[in-house]
């Protein structure tokens, strides 16, 4: 799993830090999402998934293996 | 008859059931009926980013190409125009009718005209309407927009950045009635010292144009006080309603859009979702109608599941943003009619601040301007209980 986040269409809404808060931040002015980091291990792995899955703007992509 | 669920609408709700009942492994017969002819897209940029042209169309497109074709049978650029829940069919307005066991119903809102020459005026609902529109914002046009809403102020603070001379027509005391006096007039504030003309407590009582098309010349946009502007556009934002018109007569609650039970159940056989739906909230206590993007995500997957035997409810903390120009607002939970803003943590020197929305004593929701992190710590002490599980769906 390899993540990604399109800041350009980033809302802010922060959902993803709320379902998977050990690998999503936000930036503190705009909101922006942040990866805390790109490939997640064990249980956060689905926390991210279920992210990109609610992301209101779907800005987060899970690629690879 | 074999299993076949049909769902009416295919923006952000109908596209996500769909996604989500594969997801969870439905294999039987899926149809999807949408009104317009692109790929399923995103509709909160249209009026920001997309119409500011800082986004391509491509960048909206909510599924890949070609996902929603392999995922079901795709009726594009049709209409519903009568259902039938005793027979379960739908017809559509091609004449084609369309047999199923369930109906999801996603038709989402129309916008309203205005009074006196509709025509003259132009809308902003579609990926189209946008395109249109945009192409007629250059610098120096001069834009009336009828209605203060978010879809208004939003709009407005896109025109000034391309340079046109915005007037901005609210009908309430100040622009975003729905937050309240202390962040609406804020709001006001920063538009005007923007460069825009915020008139309010005015409404637009007629437009008058020689032209019959929407945005073929010059119009003049009367007010409910007499006074005429002068305009190259004028955009109607005045509010939307669900769009029902063709489930009148089925039996179902039309009241508010489609009234559904917190599960989104209208009837048996019959579930809707996303901004024609209003569901009963339990932590709430009634029942909402809300034209927010992540409730309508929400709302899909829980009728995904429904319809697979599940038995969910939704209960999450409603959350919805908007950008004012360079200002971020967001807002969890929902701030009541009635309820009492009382700001707190201001911080002049960067423009930022909280806020929270208390009725009968208890805190409805939080907001937080040019503060999105502040607004999440507020959410959790605040509004709901420990991460993630406050956004799981709970069990019926």
């Amino acid at each position: 799993m390899k993540l990604t986040i399109e800041e350009d269409k980033c809302v802010g809404a922060g959902q993803c830090v709320l379902v998977a808060p050990e690998v999503f931040d936000q930036r503190d002015e705009d909101g922006v999402a942040v990866l805390l980091t790109e490939e997640p291990a064990g249980p956060d792995r689905e926390a991210a998934a279920e992210a990109a899955r609610i992301c209101p703007a779907a800005a987060i992509t899970v690629g690879g293996r | 008859m074999k299993r076949h669920i049909l769902v009416v609408g295919a923006s952000a709700a109908g596209t996500a059931v769909v996604q989500h009942l594969r997801r969870l492994g439905y294999d039987g017969a899926l149809t999807l009926v949408g009104a317009e002819h692109h790929p399923p897209y995103d509709r909160p940029p249209l009026s920001k980013r997309f119409l500011a042209g800082e986004l391509r169309p491509e960048q909206l497109w909510l599924t890949g190409a070609g996902d929603l074709d392999r995922l079901a049978t795709v009726h594009r650029g049709r209409r519903a125009v009568a259902a039938d829940l005793a027979a379960r069919t739908v017809t559509l307005d091609d004449g084609t009718v369309l047999d199923h066991t369930d109906l999801v119903v996603a038709t989402g809102v129309t916008p309203s005209a205005l009074p006196g020459r509709p025509g003259a005026a132009v809308t902003l609902k579609t990926l189209d309407d946008a395109r249109a529109f945009a192409a007629r914002l250059t610098a120096g046009r001069r834009l009336v927009i009828a209605g203060g809403g978010f879809l208004g102020t939003e709009t407005a603070w896109t025109a000034l950045a391309l340079g046109c001379e915005v007037t901005l027509v609210a009908r309430a005391a100040h622009p975003l009635p729905a937050l309240g006096g202390h962040v609406g007039a804020l709001v006001g504030e920063r538009l005007r010292a923007a460069g825009a003309t915020v008139l309010t407590g005015r409404a637009v009582s007629a437009v008058h144009a020689r032209h019959t098309g929407p945005g073929e010349g010059p119009v003049t946009v009367e007010l409910d006080d007499g006074t005429r502007l002068p305009a190259d556009t004028v955009l109607s934002a005045i509010g939307s309603a669900p769009a029902t018109d063709w489930l009148a007569g089925t039996g179902l609650d039309l009241t508010d859009g489609v009234r559904c039970d917190a599960g989104g159940a209208a009837a048996p056989g019959v579930h809707a979702c996303g901004d024609v739906a209003s569901w009963y909230l339990p932590r709430h206590g009634g029942r909402l109608r809300l034209e927010h993007r992540m409730h309508a995500g929400e709302q899909a997957r829980v009728v995904a599941a429904n319809l697979l035997g599940d038995a969910q409810v939704l209960d999450s903390v409603p959350f919805f943003w908007t950008d004012q120009g360079p200002h971020k607002i967001v807002v969890h939970g929902v701030p009541a009619p009635g309820a009492r803003f009382a700001p707190h943590d201001p911080d002049p020197g960067r423009d930022r601040f909280t806020g929270v929305y208390r009725k009968d004593g208890r805190v409805t929701a939080v907001l937080a301007w040019n503060a999105p992190k502040d607004a999440l710590r507020l959410r959790r002490e605040l509004l709901a209980g420990p991460d993630p599980a406050d956004r799981v769906p709970a069990r019926r």
